[in-house]
């Protein structure tokens, strides 16, 4: 390989690795807001809610993304609903971890002591007050590693868009690793992207960590 | 939507079913211990083990499971050591996922309050015995529903043993689909073992969240 | 708050005549959507050198790719009224059953399996097998692959699977997702040979002709690679038959000629009398 090409490569990779990056964020956004009132619903919410979200938690984990992304890009038209790609990816995919981010909400949620929410309600705090300054503050302790697991694990699937006609980070190193019947550096080059990437976020990630840590 | 040809190749896709649970299992097992192994290494009083616990996490974490499995089984090789395809792509499962699932342990452990620790030792435990008796009991709860998110990626990242020649049931859906160019029916079906798999690990620790619940007083 | 009313009122009324004017859109042959549209959709593949691919100057391109580029010149009058949809192995049927492409050209073989599901064009170009094996291997000939000591790797197609059954039903047989994976296998010494499309393995050994060598001879059958789409639509499935064969036989041989020439290097078939095309 010359130079000029490995630098086209290069450039070709980071294009994909911008697709990555969107995608990822858009899915990470949905699945945290949907994952939040998943996990609310399973809580607090009225009970034939709650289990209809557990639910929802058991089949979206247990079903493969790749056969949700093609089951729903392909079926939209069908229902007249002609959306861009990239959305559909975010609302599926975000929908997809929603289900995962719930379960670590929850965890995190029934992990604070009740004697917290009675010690609020003592005070004469209303319950969304307490909510929002009392409990989600302590919750969030738990929940961020896993939380930024979840993450982690929604960025690398967003590799599966390519299965659609959707084009990424891990479709770029393919085509070169196809070009020249070289799989292997290719794959490599995308990990080294993949890393920077992710290595960005869970950063982010200690780093609110660190603020919250027990003094 | 026409089921018989699934239902013709109905023991392809069961073989497939079961090389996805050996592998589910295989990789659970090894995650779930290599997990406790990092987690013991990031919390550690010494230095230099908690950089290499963090390392392994960041580099395990942070690039794509498709990659780690083709350098075990395609470059290991070259370096002369020969593992099956099943032993790589298990090995390549349990090293990324002992570094989420020691990150799962990790938060739990540091959600329980120091006090609780430094209680325990005033009550005259060793430390050993304070771990043991009060803070993992009381961690381990806490961390199960993110635990059981690990163990659905996990079975579902089998998948990528297919891409090493493992006869699991992403390659022999595959081939289904090849033969038949019926993609919706291959699906549904591949999606529906996936399901029950996943839910019958769902479903065992469910019954674990019963037994230990967390306790809120 | 009126005015925000009468438009979500609007909105609504677009949707159901969309959803109305999908209904109707069923109807048609989809040929006249793509003479309406003025341009055609085609799901192609990007790594699967020659036939799709990206080159080095990051175009996409490839035998198919281009001739699937002739086949908008016939419909729509110009090669480049095309829209290239890129989909994986595992999407490529979706993406035309689905209508989001008109019709697909993605290295797919004439299979009876599959011609239940899906409509098959004439074949435009046919395949063989070949097999590579490391030089100075024990397997000279390809009697030689049925052997217990033989590992022989391909991708997961049902052509593929069913001639390692039938031709070396005593090997190991392994398969992967792509060829380059198969082919890094033979390199790394996961398996001792490797079956694969005749493009491919003549790519392969083009570029590391020092280590790797083609065995004599193909393995089974010729196979047949054909546009798909989706059943049912007779205009749409006439037009493109027809296009396929006045290039592979007709009126327009010569561009298809050099097409071939291009990314195969070689002649293509001749031209063959009417009775027996």
């Amino acid at each position: 390989m010359t130079s000029a090409m490995l630098t086209s490569s290069a450039l070709y990779l980071a294009q994909g690795a911008l697709v990555t990056i969107g995608l990822s964020l858009g899915i990470i956004a949905v699945a945290t807001v949907a994952g939040m009132l998943l996990a609310l619903l399973r809580l607090y919410g009225w009970r034939p809610l709650g289990l209809l979200a557990a639910a929802y938690g058991l089949v979206a984990r247990g079903v493969p993304l790749l056969v949700l992304l093609i089951g729903s890009y392909f079926s939209l038209p069908y229902l007249g609903l002609d959306m861009p790609l990239w959305l559909v990816v975010v609302l599926i995919g975000g929908l997809y971890f929603a289900a995962y981010a719930a379960e670590v909400f929850r965890a995190a949620l029934a992990a604070v002591p009740r004697t917290q929410w009675d010690a609020g309600r003592a005070l004469g705090m209303r319950r969304f007050q307490l909510f929002t300054i009392v409990i989600l503050p302590q919750a969030r302790r738990l929940s961020l590693p896993p939380f930024l697991n979840v993450a982690l694990v929604a960025v690398k699937n967003t590799s599966l868009v390519s299965a659609i006609g959707g084009w990424e980070l891990v479709a770029a190193g393919r085509e070169i690793g196809e070009r020249t019947m070289e799989i292997l550096p290719a794959y490599l080059a995308v990990a080294a992207f993949y890393f920077v990437i992710c290595f960005s976020i869970s950063q982010i990630g200690r780093h609110v960590e660190k603020k919250m840590r027990y003094v | 939507m026409d089921f018989g040809f699934i239902l013709n190749n109905a023991p392809l896709l069961m073989e497939g079913a079961a090389m996805t649970v050996a592998l589910a299992i295989g990789a659970l097992l090894g995650a779930t211990i290599g997990g406790g192994v990092v987690a013991g290494l990031r919390m550690s009083r010494h230095a230099p083990l908690r950089c290499v616990g963090a390392g392994f996490v960041e580099i395990m974490r942070n690039t794509p499971i498709l990659v780690q499995i083709f350098v075990l089984y395609f470059g290991l090789p070259t370096l002369g050591v020969h593992m099956s395809a099943f032993t790589s792509a298990v090995l390549a499962m349990s090293l990324q996922n002992s570094a989420y699932i020691g990150e799962i342990y990790r938060a739990g452990l540091e959600s329980i309050h120091p006090r609780q620790r430094e209680a325990a030792l005033a009550l005259g435990m060793m430390p050993g015995m304070a771990l043991r008796v009060i803070l993992l009991p009381q961690a381990l709860r806490r961390v199960l529903p993110p635990l059981g998110n690990q163990f659905i990626i996990i079975i579902k990242d089998t998948s990528v043993a297919s891409t090493i020649a493992v006869a699991e049931l992403t390659q022999a859906s595959k081939l289904l689909l090849d033969r038949s160019a019926a993609p919706y029916e291959t699906f549904a079906t591949v999606a529906l073992i996936y399901l029950a798999i996943s839910a019958g690990v769902a479903g065992v620790l469910k019954l674990a969240e019963w037994r230990y619940p967390v306790r809120v007083s | 708050m009126f005015h925000r009313m009468s438009r979500l009122a609007g909105g609504l009324v677009a949707l159901a005549m969309g959803l109305g004017l999908n209904v109707a859109a069923a109807q048609e042959s989809r040929l006249d959507t793509i003479v309406k549209r003025d341009k055609v959709i085609v799901a192609v593949s990007s790594t699967a050198r020659p036939n799709g691919f990206i080159d080095e100057n990051g175009r996409h391109t490839g035998f198919e790719v281009e001739f699937a580029r002739l086949m908008a010149k016939a419909l729509v009058g110009d090669p480049d009224k095309i829209e290239l949809m890129t989909t994986t192995v595992d999407g490529r049927f979706p993406a035309v059953l689905s209508g989001k492409a008109d019709f697909g050209i993605s290295t797919a073989t004439i299979y009876p399996d599959r011609a239940v599901r899906l409509a098959f064009t004439r074949p435009y170009i046919d395949s063989s097998t070949l097999v590579v094996v490391p030089k100075g291997s024990q397997i000279k000939t390809l009697a030689d692959l049925d052997n217990e000591n033989v590992v022989l790797g391909s991708t997961n197609s049902a052509a593929m699977v069913d001639r390692a059954k039938k031709y070396a039903p005593k090997a190991k047989a392994i398969f992967f997702d792509t060829d380059s994976a198969a082919a890094l296998a033979l390199k790394s010494g996961r398996s001792t040979a490797w079956q694969a499309d005749s493009a491919a393995a003549n790519f392969f050994v083009g570029h590391n002709g020092d280590e790797f060598v083609v065995l004599d001879g193909s393995l089974g059958t010729i196979n047949n690679n054909a546009i798909f789409m989706k059943p049912g639509d007779f205009p749409l499935w006439l037009a493109l038959d027809t296009i396929v064969r006045e290039y592979v036989n007709g009126s327009r041989y010569g561009e298809y000629a050099a097409l071939y020439k291009t990314w195969f290097g070689k002649e293509p078939p001749p031209q063959r009398p009417f009775n027996q095309n």
